[in-house]
């Protein structure tokens, strides 16, 4: 038998030696501020089993901050196992990918799915939930990975059902129907916490979700500038909106980062010593492959958005609990990946054209995650929209979260032929489509 | 037992002359994708439903210039159907939101790469509910609702609750013919096999509801005096998403299985449920098309396997085959949990993976046969 929470510890160990030496770097500054993000995460839901508080199973396209108004701590199940991904050289999550395919469970179904469902079947792997709140988008994978969850845990589960946002939809009586929801799920946690909902904690919470909301935009309009002041991929709301968007250390988190991005700017740094290419990485990049960005710093190409780091947000009215909760609704509809997952395909194109453009990118990368149909079912028709602009896109074959399916050594030629075919067009002045 | 020759027929080809005549007549035709697609409505509106399917399709090279290989072979048959122009008999195209393959495919009509040939082609896309309550009725009905006045605007005609209520009837009709059908499965000499009532059903979503049912009358006299199917090895129920090739099911049956039930999407999903002639029409059909037998798309596993089971018994069945196209995920979750489930039961079941195309012909009579010689050991 496992020891409970292995994985995890070992995280925060690696976390915990890895801080002292980001100290005083002021180029690591915003990845210390992640790192010491995601270790206060770990240590408070570790602390949370003991103290027996309840645990919320929230599926990782909503923001947490209704839960910590009911003073529950919210498990992403997809999140707390993609936290150990880095394991094993890359290879963490494998264990529980294949616990799943072993119980049955079809190899096609998104790896993080897959993963979560692992960590369920060959128990100690993370605490059980009181609850689960599941709302119907982004995608069929989270429809079916959460009612399998609901099964293998027995806990009580609400579906939150959204409606369809397509062109014709009449988005102020579907918002309608989404805030009956919202209010549903209010009800939902008030039945299994046994508390009433508080509205002055609401309000805090919600206020306090609003300071990180400004950081974060903030945070993004520095990541259009040109050249790009700031390395590394873009990180925006959802890094962290799944685990602690309500918390001041999630504020804190946002602060960190626009601070960070901001006295570059103030200073004149820049990401490279000389841009040659962006790139507008419109899906999430493998999470055992956080080395690709720095690779592609050396030949001069940057990153300064990407699906998670493009937000739409904006603060929530707290004036009256009404407005405060029609705002939240708002809100959630805004989580990236979940929001391009609520309709039909022309909100993820036109996103991803509208970060192309307001983030002045040459090229569009999709890391093609095996398993994931909501978006490589519009891959054509965002081909044929990104060249009417002169954009070029290249999709690959990966797995975000398994190695096995198409490791770096595939993938990197890949990537590197596409960036040096757009490198040397753009210095010859040819058009890039 | 010339009724069920007429009809079987139907699901040969995606056309029949049935349609044919329709057209001829000036009429025109609503290609829908799934059977959360009220058809009553369509009808209603004056207009022939015709659910699509993608027979006769044996490439997807066209249809994968909008899709992607991780997608369902299903969708994207379809899709290439329609890059072809092989449904152009269609003047307008209403599919649900039943899952991200469905979806996507769809956007590929409303961004225009489908030549329709004679604009305005009616498009519509459904946002149906993952789960029944109060507040999803409310919903759907206002969206059914949208949709009348949409099929109104398009194409200048009106829709009056009388004109609902007249198609609820025809179709409540067409869902009872099919049902005695069934009923008649549940005999130890059934009448019909089971890839013919596949045919059946297909042939239902292809021609225009009072011509299925005078057919169907025909055909529950006609079968009366039918010997039964008495020589087979086991009693079959069938489970699984969007089946179309009888020749699938014809698979087991020339092995010796008879499939006597099923939970499929051209079987008991699309008709076993009726909607309440009594009621507001539209609140009548939100209400029946989400309380009806679900599809994995919606919530309600245990609703799925209750009913699953139930049906077992009350047809004998001796063990459970479940299809699941691959890179379905509704079916792919679903199938893992009726596995777990039906171990814990102590009912057989099989799990098997396909693909639109009859491939692995080979490999599928393997596997039937395995499973039909467990099932006489048991």
């Amino acid at each position: 038998m496992v020891e409970k929470y292995a994985d995890h510890k070992e995280v925060l160990n690696m976390a915990n030696f890895a801080l002292p030496l980001l100290e005083d770097n002021e180029e690591l500054r915003h990845q210390r501020a992640v790192l010491l993000y995601h270790k206060a995460w770990l240590e408070m839901v570790l602390r949370a089993e003991e103290e027996g508080k309840k645990f919320v199973y929230n599926q990782f396209n909503l923001y947490t901050d209704l839960f910590y108004a009911f003073d529950l701590v919210p498990i992403p199940p997809e999140i707390w196992s993609l936290t150990k991904v880095t394991l094993r050289d890359g290879y963490g999550m494998c264990e529980t990918i294949d616990a799943a395919h072993e119980a049955g469970i079809h190899p096609e179904l998104c790896s993080a799915h897959k993963s979560a469902i692992g960590d369920q079947l060959l128990g100690n792997r993370i605490p059980p939930p009181a609850m689960i709140v599941n709302p119907s988008f982004p995608c069929d994978n989270t429809k079916v990975a959460y009612q399998v969850l609901a099964e293998v845990t027995g806990a009580p589960m609400l579906v939150m059902d959204c409606p369809y946002f397509g062109p014709d939809t009449d988005e102020k009586v579907a918002m309608d129907y989404w805030v009956q929801r919202v209010k549903e799920l209010i009800r939902f946690l008030e039945e299994h916490t046994g508390q009433k909902l508080d509205p002055d904690r609401l309000k805090e919470v919600i206020e306090e979700a609003n300071r990180a909301i400004e950081y974060v935009l903030e945070y993004e309009s520095f990541r259009q500038l040109k050249p790009l002041p700031q390395p590394g991929v873009a990180l925006g709301s959802a890094m962290g909106g799944f685990t602690m968007s309500g918390l001041p250390e999630y504020t804190e988190l946002m602060k960190t980062l626009r601070d960070d991005i901001k006295d570059r700017v103030d200073k004149g740094k820049t990401a490279v010593p000389e841009e040659k290419l962006r790139l507008n990485w419109f899906y999430l990049h493998a999470f055992y492959d956080g080395g690709v960005y720095g690779w592609l710093e050396t030949k001069g190409v940057v990153s300064p958005v990407a699906f998670h780091g493009y937000d739409v947000l904006e603060p929530i009215d707290t004036s009256t609990t009404e407005s405060t909760i029609r705002g939240l609704a708002k809100k959630l509809l805004g989580f990236p990946m979940g929001r391009q997952g609520t309709g039909s395909s022309h909100i993820y194109i036109g996103d991803c054209i509208d970060a192309t453009q307001r983030w002045q990118c040459d090229a569009v990368i999709l890391s093609g995650h095996a398993g994931c149909k909501y978006i490589r079912g519009l891959i054509g028709l965002l081909r044929d929209e990104l060249r009417k602009i002169g954009v070029p896109m290249l999709v690959f074959d990966m797995d975000t979260f398994d190695p096995r399916v198409a490791p770096p050594s595939q993938y990197y030629p890949i990537i590197e032929e596409f960036v040096d075919i757009c490198v040397d067009k753009k210095e010859e002045g040819i058009a890039l489509v | 037992m010339q009724a069920l020759a007429e009809l079987s027929k139907l699901a040969d080809t995606l056309s029949n002359p049935y349609i044919e005549h329709w057209k001829e007549e000036g009429g025109k035709v609503i290609g829908y994708y799934c059977t959360y697609v009220p058809v009553e409505l369509i009808h209603a509106a004056g207009m022939l439903p015709y659910r699509v399917r993608a027979t006769g399709s044996t490439s997807t090279a066209l249809g994968d210039l909008y899709s992607d290989p991780m997608m369902c072979t299903f969708t994207r048959h379809s899709l290439d159907h329609a890059l072809r122009g092989e449904y152009r008999f269609l003047d307008g195209l209403v599919a649900a939101f039943s899952c991200d393959h469905i979806r996507r495919m769809f956007d590929a009509w409303s961004y225009g790469k489908v030549e329709t040939g004679r604009p305005p082609f009616y498009l519509r896309f459904l946002s149906v509910p993952f789960k029944a309550d109060d507040l999803a009725v409310e919903w759907l009905t206002g969206e059914l609702e949208r949709f009348r006045q949409s099929l109104e605007k398009h194409f200048q005609v009106t829709i009056t609750d009388d004109d609902l209520r007249r198609s609820i009837k025809a179709y409540n009709e067409k869902r009872t013919l099919l049902k005695s059908l069934y009923e008649l499965r549940k005999g130890e000499a059934p009448p019909v096999t089971g890839a013919e009532v596949l045919k059946l059903a297909i042939a239902s979503t292809a021609m225009p509801v009072e011509e299925f049912n005078r057919l169907m009358h025909k055909l529950l006299d006609e079968v009366q005096s039918r010997d039964g199917f008495s020589d087979y090895r086991a009693r079959l129920l069938m489970v699984g998403g969007e089946l179309e090739d009888p020749a699938y099911i014809e698979a087991f049956e020339e092995l010796g299985g008879l499939v006597v039930m099923d939970y499929l999407c051209y079987g008991v999903r699309d008709f076993w449920d009726l909607v309440d002639e009594n009621a507001e029409p539209l609140a009548a059909l939100a209400n029946r098309y989400l309380y009806r037998l679900t599809c994995p798309r919606n919530m309600g596993h245990r609703e799925r396997v209750e009913f699953i089971n139930s049906m077992v018994k009350e047809f004998e069945a001796d063990g459970i085959v479940v299809e699941r196209m691959k890179y379905c995920d509704a079916w792919g979750g679903e199938s893992a949990l009726l596995r777990w489930t039906e171990r814990k039961a102590d009912i057989p079941c099989i799990v098997l993976e396909r693909e639109f195309l009859m491939a692995g012909a080979g490999q599928l009579r393997t596997r039937a046969q395995a499973f039909l010689e467990m099932l006489r050991e048991r």
